[in-house]
């Protein structure tokens, strides 16, 4: 299994020169964000999508445009208004020099079976209808207009909000952040030398700028589902480690069953739902790139641990009584089932 | 005078049926009364009166008649009237209890006297009968002399004092065995909580002594199989992980020897186990043959190592 598939040109092994490449060209270009980087080439490996969200100017959306410009292929992006409409996405109408009304592909469309990134900026300013049609889209890889259904084998949605603001917002419903694979808190640079170099270096004043200098489209697009299911393939899993997984996913829904308790909750009553197949599924496909990428051909508990709460914390829903306090309270409980569940 | 005796028998015969006509007309009497010692009493004493009365069936006592406890004079309190009835040969038998305590104190022997009682008696045509329970004449003594003898002699009111009584001892023989059974449960206890609570350091087995022992009886056993194996590293890792009160993985060995810093001196070993552990575990690796001998020897350096930290004040 050290090879892709009929379809795939590039050797395995010759895939983690380029992954290291990209990632180094992501980390050159946006500075102190690696962990992060790391984790969107997880989920582009997994081929799934990815919700950025953090404070105001922490350089979302430039880390979004820069992971598309090294991923390449055809990147469409919109922003998320109160007055976006689904069709908008879809199409639009014009008047041609001709006078006549006309009828032209939107942005998903556009590109028909090319579109590789989608790029949805300030996704919560977006209606909930518009968040419908994102459901399908990310969920099937497809659209119907025009009488006919289009299909995107290679898309990849990158979203993205800030969390500060919440004026003329609409939370994002929980079937929508389920079909997100990982949501991720980017927060600014620690170091002071990296934040004096976004302060003072001229070369990040200039957002654009800056996202035209990345290398581009270092990966072959076009193979990245080849090269997501190979490492699938690759990647193998003892029955222990299966159990280890199965268990933490367990403990998250269950946690009363393990015996995990948390200050002022009521464990056996905390859990509404959440880490249903989809989301466990996608920890299982993270776990084994997280392992392909660090070398190994079997997967090890650890590969779970570096991405669990990025896919857990937003697919666990807990009984309203809690929600005062949720991030809290999820963070505590992953870390309890992380300490809880033993693995040889 | 021959005459005059022969009257007379007559007279005393005449009178005698009399007499006993009458009796048999008296409808009851007291039968029988006990009112106890009359003489030697001293102030606190109970005096208990007890009659017995039969009365027709026909009459029943009225119960306002009798004597109403409490403070009869300043030295007589009457403390409790007992009375009960019973039916018996066509008469009704009353037990009556009277409980007195006197309060006299007399500076020499004095007669006193409880006065007699009425008591009323009525049938169903409301005729009257009433019985006396006879007043009763006693006498008290004091409890100490007017003036100590030895009063001269003493110097002061120590003369009046007598020696204390020792008090009695009461046999708890019969309390001894449930005590003692009860008190060694009671230290069971508490030294199984302070067990659990980590209160008794000295009795903490280190968990690598206890890893050890376990995989010592695996290794005891003959052709064993790589589950069995298995066993014996999964005894080391709940080891580790009862050492560090949550599940410790290879990524942690850091952090667990940060916090354990006793153990710094067999990281090698602890990294190599657990390196061995993936392999057998997740890479599905045959285990090496002398990897249970080396988990034996890591236990008992691991063992060690906690032991002269439990020693440390």
């Amino acid at each position: 299994m050290n090879q892709l598939s009929k379809t795939s040109t590039i050797a395995m092994s010759d895939w983690h020169a380029l992954i290291r490449q990209m990632e180094s060209s992501i980390n050159n270009t946006i500075l102190g964000q690696e962990h992060i980087v790391r984790l969107m080439t997880i989920a582009t490996l997994s081929r799934g999508h990815i919700l950025l969200e953090g404070d105001v100017g922490v350089g979302k959306t430039t880390l979004l445009k820069t992971v598309a410009e090294c991923l390449g292929g055809n990147f469409e992006r919109i922003e998320g208004t109160i007055d976006l409409m689904p069709h908008d996405l879809v199409y639009y109408t014009y008047i041609g020099e001709n006078g006549k009304p006309g009828v032209s592909s939107g942005p998903v469309l556009k590109h028909g079976d090319e579109l590789s990134i989608f790029f949805f900026n300030e996704i919560n300013r977006a209606r909930p209808q518009v968040h419908s049609l994102l459901l399908r889209i990310m969920a099937e890889r497809s659209v119907h207009a025009f009488n006919q259904t289009h299909f995107f084998p290679h898309l990849q949605v990158f979203a993205d909000r800030n969390r500060i603001e919440k004026d003329e917002t609409f939370e994002l419903p929980a079937a929508a952040r389920d079909r997100f694979m990982m949501e991720l808190h980017v927060e600014q640079p620690k170091s002071e030398e990296q934040l004096k170099d976004l302060m003072f270096n001229p070369r990040f004043h200039d957002a654009d700028k800056l996202v035209d200098s990345a290398d581009k489209a270092i990966v072959p697009f076009q193979q990245l589902n080849d090269i997501a299911a190979a490492i699938q393939d690759h990647v193998h899993t003892s029955e222990k480690v299966q159990d280890y997984g199965y268990h933490l996913c367990r403990a998250l829904r269950e946690p009363a069953e393990y015996g995990i308790q948390i200050t002022d909750v009521d464990t056996s009553n905390m859990i509404r739902g959440g880490m249903g197949p989809r989301g466990i599924s996608y920890l299982a496909r993270g776990a084994r790139v997280n392992a392909w990428l660090n070398g190994r051909d079997a997967l090890v508990p650890e590969d779970f641990h570096m991405i669990i709460r990025q896919i857990a914390k937003h697919r666990l829903f807990l009984n309203p009584v809690y929600d005062y306090n949720r991030d809290d309270i999820v963070e505590s409980l992953i870390t309890a089932a992380l300490n809880t569940i033993q693995s040889p | 005078m021959k005459l005059f005796n022969t009257i007379s028998l007559i007279l005393s015969l005449f009178l005698l049926s009399v007499i006993c006509s009458a009796e048999t007309t008296i409808p009851g009497q007291i039968i029988k009364m006990d009112q106890g010692r009359s003489y030697g009493l001293m102030v606190g004493d109970i005096i208990e009166h007890q009659y017995l009365i039969a009365i027709d069936t026909d009459y029943s006592l009225s119960p306002s008649s009798l004597p109403v406890e409490g403070e009869l004079t300043y030295w007589l309190d009457l403390n409790s009237v007992n009375m009960s009835s019973e039916q018996r040969g066509g008469k009704t038998l009353y037990h009556l209890t009277l409980r007195y305590q006197t309060f006299y104190a007399p500076l020499d022997v004095r007669a006193l006297l409880i006065p007699d009682q009425q008591l009323v008696f009525t049938d169903s045509s409301n005729q009257r009968f009433e019985i006396t329970l006879p007043e009763w004449h006693f006498t008290m003594s004091p409890i100490k002399e007017v003036v100590s003898s030895g009063i001269g002699n003493d110097d002061g009111s120590n003369g009046f004092m007598k020696a204390d009584i020792a008090p009695r001892t009461h046999s708890l023989s019969r309390y001894q065995t449930p005590i003692i059974i009860y008190a060694g449960l009671l230290i069971l206890c508490l030294l199984i909580w302070s067990a659990l609570t980590g209160l008794l350091p000295k009795f903490n087995t280190s968990p690598f002594h206890v890893a050890k022992r376990h995989i010592k009886r695996i290794r005891r056993q003959k052709n064993m199989t790589s589950e069995q194996v298995q066993r014996g590293m999964q005894a080391m890792h709940d080891a580790f992980n009862a050492r560090a009160s949550h599940t410790v993985f290879a990524a942690q060995i850091d952090d667990f020897i940060k916090q354990y810093p006793q153990f710094n001196a067999c990281r090698t070993q602890i990294e190599d186990f657990f390196q061995q552990s993936r392999n057998v575990f997740f890479f599905d690796e045959e285990p090496k043959p002398n990897l249970l001998t080396d988990c034996i020897r890591l236990c008992d350096r691991l063992a060690a190592a906690d032991k002269v930290v439990q020693s440390k004040p």
